[in-house]
């Protein structure tokens, strides 16, 4: 009853093109897990656009150092798109450098972050001071969250780039594994942008 | 033409596929097999299913006889129902909770979840999900999640009580009722966990329905379920985050002085609380954008299950596939942008209002071209009523009966007048209870073969179907009737009220058809227990269907196919073609033997 057709002429596929669609189904789930994590910060900005309109809005100084973490995140970006470049080039070495400078670029930012929240609180501005801090706060912290997944991740890739053995089957998930992180990143580098943005402009 | 041996071809979508894990614990515990994790999520819901049931009960128990000493139940629960009769916030508690827990550990988990991960793979032929050991992971979360909702009931001041939905102030104030103390952080927390989980299971859905179906499975040729399930994720997974931001703020406002959703001026038990200029409404409309596209996650995988079966059991293909396709995309595009009609009366513009009405009403077009499309699946079959069918009937008759009353509550209009009575409460009860409950049922008829390699009883099966239709046709189409007549919901004791008097008598009638209708439901967990263990052997394909999951043995094996992943070469509804032997066609079957009709 059952006929599984298999004598049908089909081309044969190798190892390379399945390596190729198993590439395309972890980018695939890397992007849906962006989209969410967009409705996410879609949720917090409409709740900061209602909760701007009310009356006891009084805006708080952000401290200077959210500019700095800034430059920070980018040039974290930068690094990891050089260990990239590098990998592709096959100089194992550059990338594995490329890959740590950017994790530790990304644990300044996340140190910078906290630096930011010392500083407000020691000027007096705390959580329920102003519906403006509760924003800065609550998204500057979840932004971090998100960070800190993304660096451990991240730090992980680092590692197994540290251990890329001879068997090809494992470079192949490694790369996987190196694309996948680094859109996770760049993601978050432009994430904050669009906190940052929102919370000193708006 | 003859059988042709299988030759070892290399598949083109086939994955590597690890060997069967040994051990039970890594097979049946820590399994990342999607038919393992599928049945893993059917036991825990169906486990909910009993505790939210208890909970109706003793909602049934309170509205029908609400001044009656409930000696033995004083003795269970010293708490709530000291001396025997139940306390007001005792009882807030229990709709919250029973709501809570149908919605997101029942019917999330069994039909969602649990039909979901056990059918996508082996309807597109598939070896497993994309990402197996995250879906592990989303099971070992959700479990998590359903354990804390429970544990919510055991800390101080008792689970949640500020309804499904956790509408601030009520929600936000721990003092406001003994509820919102502990019970309302632990839901918080359990929600998004919840979220969470479902985030890692749409991802695996979505992704495994783009990249994994086999040769020949053309979008066009998936089922009906795999599609629902496919648009439900993609709801799920864009209308679901939004709640883990409001319930993050919302924690914040109980336990971190922020506000907002706590509004100025409030005043608690006689002191004015330190929160101003938040907006309660704000978290109405952040619920309401999870809160209705949740519906359409549990309600479509239940009308597609439905499609699915009418077939088997018509032995006539399905009405309009492509018209269902489309409906249900348009169903899933329109369901997210209509959550405002939930909150016709909480003082939205009305320009806004109009909106959401026309919106909601819009919808009303894909869907009744959907159940249209049903019935006249109907016509001219040759109708089997097995016990699936039977529920897959019942699906039908509450989809029409609850859709109805739905085309008053899209109406603001309307709406104003009905908002909060049970006219509601039957609605929706009729729709994502009724429907996917009854869609639930035919799926574990009609799937438990292949699952168990075993069949459950179709005589008890029977009693089943029309102990659990009757009675719950008669609770909410009768709440429908008593929402007409000015019944609040949500209010602890009907006696209380000079107008609402008269209705003790409907509520008495309810609620003997409602313990009917808990009490009939251990008619199935006998028949579900009893059949696994004593069931008759059931073979691979024992209702005669064409879809892939029946074209291997039951249980199917690990990695579900064995050697060669299947080719498909028609739809999935290929049954009584002419020119074939048997009146139904295997999706496997070459066109050399017998025509593809589409």
């Amino acid at each position: 009853m059952t006929r599984h057709s298999a004598s049908l002429p089909w081309p044969q596929v190798d190892a390379d093109t399945r390596s190729a669609q198993r590439d395309d189904v972890v980018q695939l789930g890397v992007w849906m897990l962006l989209a969410t994590v967009v409705m996410l910060f879609a949720a917090f900005t409409s709740a900061y656009i209602v909760r701007r309109s009310a009356s006891d809005w009084t805006p708080i100084e952000l401290p200077w150092i959210l500019w700095v973490n800034t430059a920070v995140l980018v040039a974290s970006s930068l690094a990891l798109e050089g260990g990239r470049f590098a990998s592709r080039q096959g100089k194992i070495v550059s990338a594995r450098h490329g890959l740590s400078a950017a994790a530790g670029l990304g644990l300044l930012f996340l140190a910078g972050q906290v630096t930011a929240w010392r500083e407000l609180a020691a000027r007096g501005v705390y959580l329920p001071t102003s519906p403006h801090s509760s924003f800065v706060y609550i998204l500057t912290g979840v932004h971090g969250v998100h960070v800190a997944a993304g660096l451990v991740l991240l730090i992980y890739t680092a590692m197994r780039m540290w251990n890329v053995s001879a068997r090809l089957d494992r470079e192949a998930a490694t790369a996987r594994l190196l694309t996948a992180s680094a859109t996770f990143w760049h993601f978050l580098a432009a994430l904050w942008f669009y906190v940052f943005v929102l919370v000193t402009v708006f | 033409m003859a059988e042709t041996a299988a030759e070892p071809v290399l598949e083109p979508r086939e994955q590597a596929h690890d060997e069967p894990a040994s051990g039970f614990i890594r097979r049946y515990i820590f399994s990342t097999d999607h038919k393992i994790i599928g049945i893993q999520y059917i036991l825990t819901g169906l486990f909910m299913a009993v505790v939210g049931s208890l909970l109706a009960m003793l909602i049934r128990l309170q509205l029908g006889w609400p001044t009656h000493q409930w000696t033995l139940l004083g003795r269970l629960l010293p708490t709530g129902m000291a001396s025997g009769v139940m306390t007001p916030e005792f009882y807030l508690a229990l709709v919250t909770m029973h709501g809570t827990i149908m919605v997101f550990f029942f019917i999330s988990y069994v039909l969602v979840s649990g039909f979901g991960n056990y059918l996508i793979p082996l309807q597109i032929g598939a070896r497993d999900m994309a990402y197996p050991f995250l879906n592990m992971l989303s099971y070992w979360v959700a479990l998590l999640s359903a354990l804390v909702m429970l544990a919510s009931f055991f800390v101080t001041g008792g689970a949640a009580a500020a309804g499904w939905t956790s509408y601030p102030p009520l929600s936000a104030v721990s003092s406001a009722v003994p509820g919102s103390a502990w019970g309302q952080t632990l839901w918080l927390l359990s929600m998004a966990l919840f979220i969470a989980s479902f985030t890692m299971g749409g991802l695996n859905y979505v992704a495994t329905i783009f990249s994994l179906r086999a040769r020949g499975m053309a979008m066009m040729r998936m089922t009906l379920s795999v599609w629902s399930f496919f648009i439900a994720a993609i709801m799920g997974l864009l209308a679901f985050p939004p709640l883990t931001a409001a319930a993050v703020m919302l924690l914040f406002d109980r336990h971190f002085g922020t506000s907002f959703f706590l509004p100025s001026g409030m005043v608690v038990a006689g002191q004015l609380l330190p929160h101003q200029g938040g907006s309660p409404l704000l978290w109405q409309h952040l619920f309401w954008f999870l809160g209705h596209p949740e519906v359409y996650v549990l309600i479509l995988p239940a009308l597609g299950i439905a499609c699915d079966l009418l077939p088997v059991f018509t032995r006539k293909p399905l009405f309009g596939y492509r018209i269902q396709v489309y409906c249900l995309i348009a169903v899933g595009v329109l369901g997210m942008v209509v959550w405002g009609h939930h909150m016709f009366v909480s003082g939205m513009s009305p320009f806004s209002g109009e909106y959401f009405s026309v919106a909601t009403l819009l919808i009303t077009v894909p869907m009744a071209i959907f159940g249209a499309n049903m019935m006249a699946s109907l016509w001219g079959g040759r109708l089997q009523l097995s016990t699936p069918m039977l529920f897959v009937l019942g699906v039908i008759a509450f989809f029409g009966t609850g859709g109805f009353g739905g085309l008053f509550l899209g109406n603001a209009t309307a709406d104003m007048q009905l908002h909060d009575t049970y006219f509601v409460v039957g609605h929706f009860h009729f729709m994502i209870g009724g429907v996917t409950l009854l869609g639930t049922f035919a799926a574990i008829y009609f799937w438990f073969p292949k699952m168990f390699g075993r069949s459950m009883s179709e005589f008890w099966g029977k009693v089943h179907f029309w102990l659990t239709f009757i009675p719950f046709f008669t609770v909410f189409f009768m709440q429908h009737f008593q929402g007409l007549q000015g019944m609040p919901r949500r209010y602890y004791a009907f006696t209380s009220y000079e107008f609402l008097k008269p209705m003790q008598g409907q509520n008495v009638i309810i609620s003997v058809a409602a313990l009917i209708l808990i009490a009939a439901q251990l008619v199935f967990l006998a028949n579900f227990c009893w059949s696994l263990i004593k069931g008759r052997r059931a073979e691979e394909n024992p209702w005669a269907a064409t879809t892939l999951e029946w074209t291997v043995a039951s249980p199917p094996p690990h990695g579900n196919f064995g050697h060669v992943l299947p080719v498909v070469h028609r739809w999935p509804y290929e049954y009584s073609v002419e020119g074939s032997e048997t009146d139904y066609t295997p999706q496997t079957v070459s066109p050399q033997d017998v025509p593809v009709t589409a």
